[in-house]
């Protein structure tokens, strides 16, 4: 996917100004940066949630399309069971229910809810919920993920466990992904890059890191310096 | 085991509480020691008995339990109609704002002796009702409509949801909650002013205009036993709201289980 001379303002403030980037297709790119810096603007004009004042994102044939995102909550519909959520968002792409079928209870099987099929939102716990929203990511026939800092409202074991997930399934159906995370760590795990955003004009820092996975925590540590210095001299 | 045990004192808690009521009524009553100013629960009773089996009772219910339901009928039509309108375009909200206030202001006397010059009698309680009990249900239903998640709809957004999808999954589940409660509150704000516009005005049949034919009569124990079943006419209309919700939840729930197994 290629992002080319974007620009998007937010209330006078300009967020991107011919802002240009690279994401390389069926890997994941982690975005991090201070708040405020545009990660989940980025996210937003990817997937047509909000229009740039100008510039294009050009995807490759793969990534067009339907687009996965998984919120920083689950935003999953209250009054449907598990199995609801994700029947009803293939029922468009599926039309003979008992494949339909087969595919949820797949997918609900792959992230560990299949005995929780028939429970509401309301009975489910935060990370359950947020593997509802993982399988109905990965079922929902999209080219693309875009993930909005979906681990936030989760406690330590949860969000490893969801991580870990997320990353297996991933591993079993590689799509293009953007995800978007405060935690530095989280993001060297998980991407295969990672894009420091801060400046408008341009990324403040790319790290490349295909040819060191898996990372040791003596490298961990040596990016995690990096961006945050990166971070804190831009906010100087 | 736990739930049951928690069931079984709210209800002896409830039992006590009525108790208490009927023994401070008693103790009234003896210590007034007057039928005109406070009859004993068991003259109400009794009362309340013999008026089950007097001529027109039925007739004089049913034309209550009518104009009610007919009120609340235009209300949760019209109410949920505009209120569901007004929430998703301002403008209407708008131009709804001040005949809200004015309905909300104004006196239910005013509006019952109002209509009572408009109307003929049987038809005030209803248009009393109706204007009384309209704007419970319209903010209800503004507000619920005002208040769907711009989140959720950026969901439905992404995951190329149809409007219909949209709308049966999303929108009435969540405005649900807001009708059945706004329903609730209205259907108890109904039964009172349906009552008061007939003690008012008093038409051929209604509980309200026995009340009042009882009260001028000075048969307290007889107003007492209408208001009994005014209050019995209410509670009926709220357990039997109760049940057909319980009984649509359940439907659902067991459609929606049943997909999934």
């Amino acid at each position: 996917m290629r992002i080319e001379n974007l620009s998007f303002s937010y209330k006078d403030t300009l967020i991107f100004d011919n802002f240009n980037l690279d994401i390389e297709n069926q890997k994941i790119c982690s975005i991090v940066g201070a708040s405020g810096c545009g990660k989940t603007t980025l996210l937003k004009l990817i997937s047509n949630l909000e229009k740039p004042l100008k510039g294009t994102i050009r995807k490759e044939d793969n990534e067009k399309g339907a687009v996965s995102y998984l919120f920083q909550e689950p935003r999953l519909l209250r009054s449907q069971t598990a199995f609801s959520n994700l029947d009803i968002v293939l029922s468009a792409s599926i039309v003979d229910k008992k494949e339909r079928k087969d595919k949820v209870l797949y997918y609900l099987e792959r992230v560990g809810l299949i005995d929780h099929r028939c429970k509401y939102p309301s009975e489910l716990s935060g990370g359950m919920k947020q593997r509802v929203a993982i399988a109905r990511a990965f079922a929902y026939p999209s080219h693309l993920i875009l993930m909005d800092e979906p681990m936030q409202g989760l406690d330590i074991s949860s969000k490893y466990d969801v991580l870990e997930l997320f990353k297996e399934m991933w591993d079993n159906d590689p799509r293009t992904t953007l995800f978007v995370t405060h935690d530095l760590r989280d993001a060297l795990l998980m991407g295969n890059s990672v894009v420091c955003l801060g400046n408008p004009q341009k990324p403040s820092l790319i790290i490349d890191l295909k040819q060191e996975k898996p990372l040791g925590n003596e490298r961990i540590g040596y990016y995690e310096n990096k961006i945050l210095y990166t971070i804190l001299n831009k906010n100087l | 085991m736990k739930k049951s045990k928690k069931a079984l004192t709210k209800i002896s808690i409830i039992v006590i509480s009525v108790l208490s009521l009927l023994i401070i009524w008693q103790m009234t009553s003896l210590a007034l020691d007057s039928q005109i100013l406070m009859p004993g629960v068991i003259d109400v009773l009794l009362r309340l008995f013999e008026l089950f089996f007097s001529k027109n009772f039925i007739y004089n219910v049913l034309s209550t339990v009518i104009r009610a339901f007919d009120s609340f009928l235009i209300i949760i039509i019209l109410a949920t109609i505009f209120g569901t309108l007004s929430g998703k375009f301002k403008i209407l909200g708008w131009f709804m704002t001040p005949i809200l206030t004015v309905l909300k202001t104004t006196p239910v006397m005013s509006v019952i002796l109002l209509a009572f010059i408009w109307f003929e009698t049987g038809t005030v309680p209803i248009f009393s009702a109706f204007l009384m009990g309209f704007p419970i249900m319209y903010m209800m239903m503004e507000g619920a409509v005002e208040n769907l998640e711009f989140e959720m709809d950026q969901m439905c957004y992404l995951y190329g949801f149809t409007n219909s999808q949209k709308i049966r999954y999303y929108i009435i589940p969540t405005l649900a909650k807001s009708f059945s409660l706004g329903a609730r509150q209205t259907l108890s704000m109904v039964w009172k002013v349906v009552v008061a516009a007939e003690v008012l005005t008093i038409p051929k049949f209604g509980v309200g205009a026995k009340m009042q034919f009882a009260q001028i009569q000075l048969e307290t124990a007889e107003v007492f036993s209408w208001t009994l079943i005014a209050i019995i006419l209410s509670a009926l209309g709220d357990f039997l709201f109760n049940l057909i919700e319980k009984i649509v939840i359940k439907i659902s729930r067991y459609r929606k289980e049943k997909k999934a197994i």
